[in-house]
């Protein structure tokens, strides 16, 4: 199945416009010791006709178990989509289309990112908020680097409460950029905060942290303006709707991980990096921003603001490297977000964390389980198990469930355990099965 | 802890939702309306059975954190894609982590790092040439390098002599892309390569310009140790209107050790799609296993081509971009006489001094006429730069049509510069005022949502 439109008759007519003989000639610049005779056919798969195709990959999507109920958390969520907010996000005019820099063509993809940054703002309690990074991983490491270029100084503190593949993806950067990282340990399940040392760049709070436990934002935010580090704090969206916003609690960064609003799993990606900040650091925010201007007429307009700041302008000296984004996800966010309105937002918060609080409750009837923290949790929790998790995991997708995220590799002190997440996708009764399930194995 | 206000969102009902994001969707040009010809970014047609292959719903709700046993068909997407990636730029293995070209671009500098790290050496700068992407720099100073900028020479090919004397043992690699972003083929490849790795440097490509020389010419024969790809761009997935995108990093034998990981591998002996930590790895660059969704439209696209229709696509690609630009020849400054690939450059520079319009003013002319602009002022060294790639799935009547208007255009420029300098005249707004965003005192950067609407 091809999507080249040339007829036989077409390719002859623009051959003979260019001088030459045969499409092989269009080559003749590439060195012939460089040149193939056939394209590579190991590896390369063979063409398939459309309904092929759709066979195909059909049945490699059947070798995942695509039927279990989803409790796995860790920073990937079975959220709620509403349709109204995949059909906005399929609209081909937004996902066929690429950077809005003809601005004049691009006005329904520059309203959608102003309408988003300030919806990521309200959310946020921030001042301003880029147009998307490409996800909650990569948008602390752009706040990291924020604060090591306002601060001039390179000594990142995190709280072990981070989600363990952020921090990854943290010291993987930092390696470039001579970041020390030094990690503050857990006591019942959030961060035991030191004080700060004169020396630190940035210090960096997950709230709601991996383990679902409400961390002290506050103090962490008052105790890293004290020593004149800046404060990242990575927010969980959903959150927001019950929560104090991170800005409300004194954040000078907050980034996160945007997928629950409107995205699906799709297996890790792609996801949506929520990145915002105070005004105060405006020029050295990464990515772009959308702002509201006036066109020749004098009428409301969108456009990309303050350019000079990236990539494509300042080279080397700009904020970040940054060029294609995750626009359509942050369309998606903002549809997402104005579906479920304040009251929405505060709805699927409460409900996820009630069901949550109930299914931690009925679990730890179960001998040999208890909760691995002690801090109050948000709708996500750390539970110990009997049995290895991975066992247990494996056990009951066979009664259907995808049971939690084994938290054994990452968080060795805990023995046993998994994370168990409740979504605003879960009902009272899939509740009510998974402690049955969870009965059952562990009786085995 | 808990808030004692309503957060400030919007409170609409669904059916104003969808009519505003439908009215927004009015105000918005896409490849579904038309040719694109933005160079750099090869917006060809996005298939839709790529989209029907990402909505199936196993895929969809795969958790990135399941065990390997419950995402097999994920696992072999992502080990499809890896082998296909690896056979057309000529490399060993990939990884599919980088959510688009410039976090392909840093992780490849940081494999680069680690792996003259392992040599016990420390280098201090990387080397570009002046007609490399904003992106290619500003990587290079996120992995702790110093750029070197090399001048192309007067072909608008790397300066060989220029580039010698600027290689040493400070070098740590050189990034290029080729086809160059002049569209043109940097023919003394072999020669470069084999100067850098004479310097104990590795040579880095930045596959932006792959979709020119899909199976008729790769990377890894080129000399290239490390190549990055932009499934966005070449394998056809939707731009998103800015994004998402991926960027996988495919590396030659000696550097697998470093790719990040984990690394899904399959198991010869099992039969079965697992995770694997390379050896030295430089350690994850995305939370999960990179922007799979799209990855797996990608794969719907190669498999919808296979080997012979991919090659097929590089020769229409360029077919396309040498036949647009024979038919403006006659009406814009070609800056350089080399056969063009899958793109070209044109420049403004005459038709500013003689009629004072410029490269922006014709792109903004060309919305007027139902196409989308070119890529204007990039490449830097080109004077009133105008970069047009057509793309291999614009047919012969389209790409005469966007000649006649451009051909229209430079005649405007002659008889009527005002229609031009002032245009766009048809589009729902007109040259938006940039100043004023960037202005600290008249810029707005968030809004109250309920107005204006
Ligand atoms: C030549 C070149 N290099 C690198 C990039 C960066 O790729 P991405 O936007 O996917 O990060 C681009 C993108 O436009 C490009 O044209």
């Amino acid at each position: 199945m091809s999507f080249i439109p040339h007829t036989d008759a077409d390719v002859g007519v623009m051959l003979d416009t260019v001088g030459l003989d045969s499409t092989i000639n269009l080559f003749d610049s590439i060195p012939d010791e460089i040149r193939l005779d056939f394209p590579p056919s190991s590896g390369v798969p063979q063409a398939l006709s459309e309904p092929e195709l759709i066979a195909s990959m059909k049945a490699l999507a059947g070798r995942n178990r695509g039927e279990l109920v989803c409790f796995a958390g860790g920073g990937a969520y079975d959220a709620f989509v509403p349709a109204a907010v995949s059909s906005i996000a399929a609209k081909p005019e937004f996902a066929t289309a690429y950077t809005p820099y003809q601005a004049e063509v691009s006005q329904g993809v520059l309203q959608a990112l102003f309408e988003y940054q300030t919806l990521i703002c309200r959310l946020t309690g921030m001042e301003v908020a880029n147009a998307s990074l490409y996800d909650g991983a990569t948008a602390l490491v752009e706040g990291v680097a924020l604060a090591a270029a306002v601060t001039g100084k390179s000594k990142i503190v995190v709280g072990a409460g981070l989600n363990p593949r952020f921090r990854q993806v943290l010291e993987t950067v930092a390696s470039g950029h001579s970041w020390d990282i030094t990690s503050v340990p857990l006591e019942g399940g959030v961060s035991a905060w030191p004080s700060i040392d004169g020396d630190v760049a940035a210090v960096v709070v997950q709230h709601p942290n991996y383990l679902g436990c409400l961390e002290d934002v506050g103090l962490v935010t008052a105790r890293a303006s004290e020593a004149g580090a800046l404060s990242v704090v990575v927010t969980d969206p959903i959150s927001n709707g019950i929560l104090k916003t991170p800005g409300a609690l004194g954040a000078d960064v907050v980034v996160g991980e945007g997928q629950q609003l409107g995205g699906a799993l799709n297996f890790g990606g792609p996801y949506l990096g929520i990145f915002a900040t105070k005004d105060a650091y405006l020029r050295q925010v990464p990515g772009r921003i959308v702002g509201e201007t006036v066109d020749a007429d004098g009428k409301r307009a969108y456009a990309l603001a303050l350019q000079a700041r990236e990539q494509h302008i300042r080279r080397e000296k700009a904020s970040s490297n940054i060029c294609t984004n995750q626009t359509l996800m942050a369309i998606a966010a903002t549809a997402a977000l104005a579906w479920l309105g304040p009251q929405g937002l505060r709805r699927a918060a409460e409900s996820s964390s009630l069901l949550a609080h109930y299914l931690a409750d009925r679990l730890c009837e179960i001998p040999g389980c208890s909760l691995a923290t002690t801090a109050p949790f948000f709708r996500e929790f750390a539970l110990k198990l009997p049995l290895p998790a991975a066992d247990v995991i494996e056990r009951l997708a066979d009664e259907g469930f995808l049971a939690g995220v084994d938290l054994t590799g990452d968080y060795p002190d805990f023995g046993d355990a998994m994370l168990v997440a409740v979504t605003e996708n879960r009902t009272r009764q899939q509740a009510d099965q998974y402690v049955e399930a969870m009965n059952k194995v562990i009786k085995k | 802890m808990l808030a004692d206000e309503e957060l400030d969102l919007p409170e609409i009902g669904e059916r104003d939702l969808v009519a505003h994001f439908t009215r927004l969707a009015h105000r918005q040009y896409s490849v579904d309306a038309g040719a694109y010809p933005l160079g750099s970014c090869t917006m060809k047609y996005n298939p839709k059975a790529s989209e029907a292959v990402a909505a199936l719903e196993s895929f969809a709700a795969a958790h990135p954190s399941a065990p390997d046993s419950m995402v097999q068909g994920c696992l072999e997407v992502i080990c499809l894609v890896e082998r296909a990636i690896c056979a057309l730029t000529g490399m060993k293995r990939a990884t599919l982590q980088p959510p688009a070209g410039a976090a392909g671009e840093l992780t490849g500098l940081l494999i680069m790092r680690a792996y003259h790290d392992a040599q016990g050496e420390e280098r201090s700068k990387v080397l570009i040439p002046d007609s490399a992407h904003g992106t290619n720099p500003a990587s290079v100073a996120i992995a702790g390098y110093e750029t070197v900028v090399v001048p192309s020479d007067l072909e608008g090919l790397v300066d060989l002599g220029e580039f010698e004397k600027l290689l040493d043992d400070q070098t740590a690699g050189f990034m290029l892309t080729n086809p160059n972003t002049l569209g043109l083929f940097e023919k003394n490849i072999k020669t470069i390569a084999k100067l850098v790795h004479e310097a104990g440097g590795l040579l880095y490509y930045d596959g932006a310009n792959l979709n020119a020389v899909l199976g008729i010419c790769r990377p890894g024969d080129m000399g290239f140790d490390i190549v990055h790809s932009n499934l966005h761009k070449t394998f056809a997935t939707p731009h998103g209107g800015g994004g998402p995108g991926s960027g996988p990093v495919a590396v030659k034998d000696h550097l697998v050790e470093y790719l990040p990981g984990p690394l899904p591998t399959l198991d010869p002996a099992t039969g079965r799609f697992m995770q694997v930590q390379p050896a030295k790895s430089i350690g994850r660059v995305h939370a999960n296993h990179g922007n799979f969704a799209i990855v797996l439209r990608a794969l719907a696209y190669m498999t919808s081509n296979g080997p012979e229709g991919l090659r097929r696509v590089a020769e229409m690609a360029v077919l396309n971009a040498r036949y647009l630009q024979a038919r403006i020849a006659g009406a814009y400054q070609m800056p350089y006489t080399g056969d063009c690939m899958h793109e070209f450059v044109a420049s403004a520079g005459e038709m500013r001094r003689e009629t004072g319009v410029r490269a922006l003013d014709v792109g903004k002319r060309l919305l007027d006429k139902g196409f989308h602009a070119p890529t204007v002022y990039f490449p830097l060294i080109v004077d009133e730069a105008m970069m047009f790639e057509p793309t291999e799935t614009e047919s012969l009547e389209t790409i005469d049509a966007l000649a006649d208007a451009l051909i229209e255009i430079a005649a405007e420029a002659q008889t009527d510069p005002d229609v031009v300098t002032q245009s766009p005249h048809t589009t729902p707004v007109r040259r938006p005022d940039e100043g004023r965003v960037s202005n600290p005192k008249t810029r707005r950067l968030t809004a109250d949502m309920n107005a204006g609407r």
